[in-house]
């Protein structure tokens, strides 16, 4: 009976991490412009279709990101 | 510093059409690499926004300020080290477009679509074939959330620029981000992407009407243009307006006794679409309603064409009392050479009259949920066989408000094709 409540303990404090994992959140304003925090790691399209960047990979060297649009 | 590679600049543009942000890239000579979001994955709600992330990928200045530049981004950014930060709490799971194009296996109906959302991404504004990734993000919309609603739109949208377009899409993508608009009124991303193709009157700016003089700059460098595959209809080039539409009156009516034959869509397919004001997203509605955009496309049918030498298809609107337009005739574009098959689109914009400064009158009647617009376009088409006949179609566009007895806003039209939508 113990063994069973301290695995299905176990089980609970593990699943919130699963299922973050598995159901990623979604991106706000915030992820972008909060001061002492990381950019999320995200991946896009280049718009001449030349492959795609990975944020997450241009660390190392100091980064001016422009959210914008020619319009 | 850029030169140096101490320094990296990076774009990431929210548009539907990416070759529009490409165009203007070539015109200002930028040369640092623009990303793609159409979706809006990244969450921004407006533009344009500017960060400096330190070589740890920290954010340290959001919005440098050019009052302060020397001192903020020179001093304090650019000409500093940043130490490595200690363990910070995780942020929002990354959106990886590559990884999430392999999803596989059972899969929910979110990570169908977050999985569409990425292969369109992939595939760009040049994929041909996408009705299961419009499908699986139409099936996320109906769970009713406002950025589901978005992205479905934003997929229609792509559907209606290529081949597998069907008749309702234009519509259908409006009407999706009027949808989003409503559920989250202060996303003006979302905001834009209907006033692009919507009401002068309702635009905060001209969106496009750059692109005339930068192509033709680019060939006065003897430069390429990039080709916009999607062509820019009036509403995205129109200046913003703060006046209702003046009836520069004499226009005469192409067929005004409808001895015309009628093409019931065999030939060509009329698809219609209303944009209204985004006004209308609000949860108050003043009378009268404001100013819409009303778009036209002609498609031939599989077999049918333009002739080259004869005058483009042109637009009769009667739309009945309460309108203002500055004229109810409007030529369609030629086809051109090579367009004989090509899709030829229209788009006029039609307003009530302005709303008299003061409290609403209490005792008025509630104004009606929907309004319809009827008129006909006539035009010179060639059949299969090579011969060329002049046709007029019925036009119907039913303008749906948004409101308790309104439901979802938008319009909902038909040449004489009926339900036919392929």
């Amino acid at each position: 009976m113990v063994l069973r409540s301290a695995c299905l303990l176990i089980l609970g404090l593990l699943l919130p991490v699963h299922s973050l994992a598995e159901e990623p959140q979604e991106l706000t304003p915030g992820s972008w412009n909060t001061v002492g925090e990381r950019i999320p790691p995200v991946e896009l399209p280049r718009i001449d279709g030349r492959g795609t960047v990975d944020l997450g990979s241009l660390r190392g060297r100091k980064l001016l990101l422009i959210h914008f649009a020619s319009w | 510093m850029v030169a140096a590679g101490e320094l990296q600049v990076v774009g990431i543009v929210q548009e539907q059409h990416p070759a529009r942000a490409l165009l203007f890239q070539q015109w200002k000579g930028l040369d640092f690499p623009i990303l793609w979001d159409p979706f809006g994955v990244c969450g921004v709600e407006a533009v344009p926004d500017l960060t400096a992330v330190d070589e740890h990928g920290v954010v340290r200045i959001d919005r440098p300020s050019p009052k302060v530049f020397q001192e903020q981004f020179v001093e304090g950014f650019l000409s500093r080290s940043f130490e490595a930060p200690g363990e910070l709490a995780p942020g929002p799971a990354p959106f990886r477009v590559n990884e999430l194009a392999r999803l596989g296996g059972e899969l929910s109906v979110e990570q169908r679509a977050r999985r569409a959302t990425a292969r369109l991404m992939l595939a760009g504004p040049e994929a041909r074939t996408i009705d299961g990734e419009v499908a699986a993000l139409l099936a996320a919309a109906s769970s009713g959330r406002p950025r589901d609603h978005f992205s479905a739109g934003v997929a229609l949208r792509m559907r209606f620029d290529g081949p597998q377009v069907r008749g309702t899409d234009l519509q259908g993508s409006i009407d999706a981000w009027f949808a989003a608009l409503m559920g989250s009124p202060n996303q003006y991303i979302w905001r834009r992407r209907i006033q692009q193709w919507g009401p002068a009157l309702d635009k905060p700016y001209a969106f496009y009407d750059w692109v005339a003089d930068a192509r033709a700059q680019v060939q006065e460098r003897g430069d390429r243009p990039v080709t916009l595959r999607a062509p820019l209809s009036r509403a995205e080039r129109a200046l913003r307006s703060r006046s209702v539409p003046v009836s520069g009156g004499g226009a005469v009516a192409p067929d005004p006794e409808g001895r015309v034959i009628r093409d019931p869509g065999k030939l060509v397919r009329m698809e219609v679409a209303v944009a209204l004001n985004t006004a209308a997203a609000g949860p108050r509605i003043r009378i009268p309603r404001g100013a819409l955009r009303l778009h036209v496309v002609l498609r031939p049918r599989p077999g049918a064409s333009w002739p080259t030498d004869a005058a483009p298809p042109v637009l009769w609107l009667d739309p009945g009392e309460g309108w203002l337009l500055s004229s109810p005739r409007v030529g369609f574009e030629s086809p051109g050479e090579g367009g004989e098959q090509r899709a030829l689109m229209v788009d006029l914009e039609l307003s009530t009259p302005l709303i008299a400064l003061g409290p609403p009158d209490p005792n008025a009647p509630p104004p009606p949920s929907t309004q319809t617009l009827r008129g006909y376009a006539v035009y010179s088409v060639c059949l299969p066989d090579g011969t060329c006949v002049f046709r007029r179609q019925e036009l119907t566009a039913v303008v749906r408000y948004p409101g308790p007895a309104g439901g979802e806003p938008g319009g909902q039209g038909e040449g004489s094709t009926g339900g036919d939508d392929r």
